[in-house]
């Protein structure tokens, strides 16, 4: 079992990530926007990070270097984006601020759990 | 170039919902002038473009409509949260339409940006726009059974120049997520 902490601004794809994934076993954690993604992240010790990109507050992308830049233990942790953006110019800035993988909504059980599987392994 | 956007416009919105709803009934009609929207509850808009030529959506929708359309993803919820869960479904779709709209544009090398979605009883189109500027509408109804949504869409085009060619060569969005390690 995997701690895996899932930041999307929509209660409905939150549910659904959750859903899918407890379903296989992991326990998740919610945040609704990229601030509070980061304060979860730092009161705990996750084994991979789900974020959308388009949140209020703080965006994936400023999450995603908050976290990478902080002194957590975890800093290295596999993150996943999960959005409906899917332009070249993005993924590539994802790729460069330390994004693992690039998952395009919608998503479906199978992809998801195939990804988080995937980089669960890799880090491990 | 205008009627290539707008049947983009259209097309999008249908696969998204679609895909989105988990629902392959429905189906896209053009909107009833005659039909009665006053009892529509919520819109949901969002705002995309850059200088060259921008956009807005707006969605008209009525939680009950959302819910008996969408039923597949909504099976499971309890009644308490449904309502609130329904709005925050509409404010999704928006962003899923529109970032499907954004990542064409972007890679045929067209940066444009994307609002975050709003939800709001109201929502009037002339105060995204100033008065000197002229924009296209369209409109059109995704409905399922005797359930619907509207949809309004409102573009500008301020460089007469820009070649959108690229969007009838577009395929429908890909129902299938995507998945890409780096």
């Amino acid at each position: 079992m995997s701690k895996i902490l899932v930041v999307d601004d929509s209660m409905v794809i939150r549910k659904m990530i959750q859903k899918s994934l407890e379903t296989n076993g992991h326990e998740v954690t919610q945040a609704e926007n990229g601030q509070e993604g980061f304060d979860r992240f730092n009161e705990g010790e996750f084994d991979l990070l789900i974020t959308d990109i388009n949140m209020p507050i703080m965006n994936g992308f400023e999450l995603v270097e908050k976290v990478r830049i902080s002194n957590h233990s975890k800093r290295t942790l596999p993150i996943v984006v999960v959005s409906t953006e899917f332009s070249d110019n993005l993924k590539l800035k994802g790729k460069n601020l330390g994004v693992n993988a690039w998952v395009v909504k919608p998503t479906n059980d199978d992809d998801l759990n195939q990804v988080v599987s995937a980089l669960i392994k890799r880090a491990s | 170039m205008v009627d290539v956007l707008k049947k983009f416009n259209r097309d999008v919105s249908l696969e998204r919902f679609r895909s989105h709803s988990q629902n392959q009934s429905v189906e896209l009609i053009d909107l009833d002038s005659n039909s009665d929207t006053a009892s529509n509850e919520w819109k949901c808009g969002i705002l995309w473009g850059n200088s060259q030529i921008n956009g807005l959506i707006i969605v008209d929708f009525t939680t009950l409509n959302v819910l008996a359309m969408s039923s597949d993803i909504f099976k499971n919820t309890l009644d308490d949260k449904l309502f609130e869960l329904t709005k925050d479904f509409m404010k999704e779709y928006c962003n899923f339409y529109a970032g499907y709209i954004k990542g064409i544009f972007n890679n045929s090398q067209i940066d444009v940006n994307l609002s975050l979605p709003i939800l709001s009883k109201k929502i009037c189109p002339e105060s995204c726009y100033n008065k000197n500027m002229s924009f296209e509408t369209d409109s059109w109804t995704i409905k399922s059974g005797s359930s619907q949504i509207n949809i309004y869409s409102y573009f500008s085009i301020s460089d007469k120049n820009i070649d959108l060619s690229f969007l009838s060569a577009s395929e429908a969005p890909k129902k299938k997520s995507n998945i890409e390690f780096f």
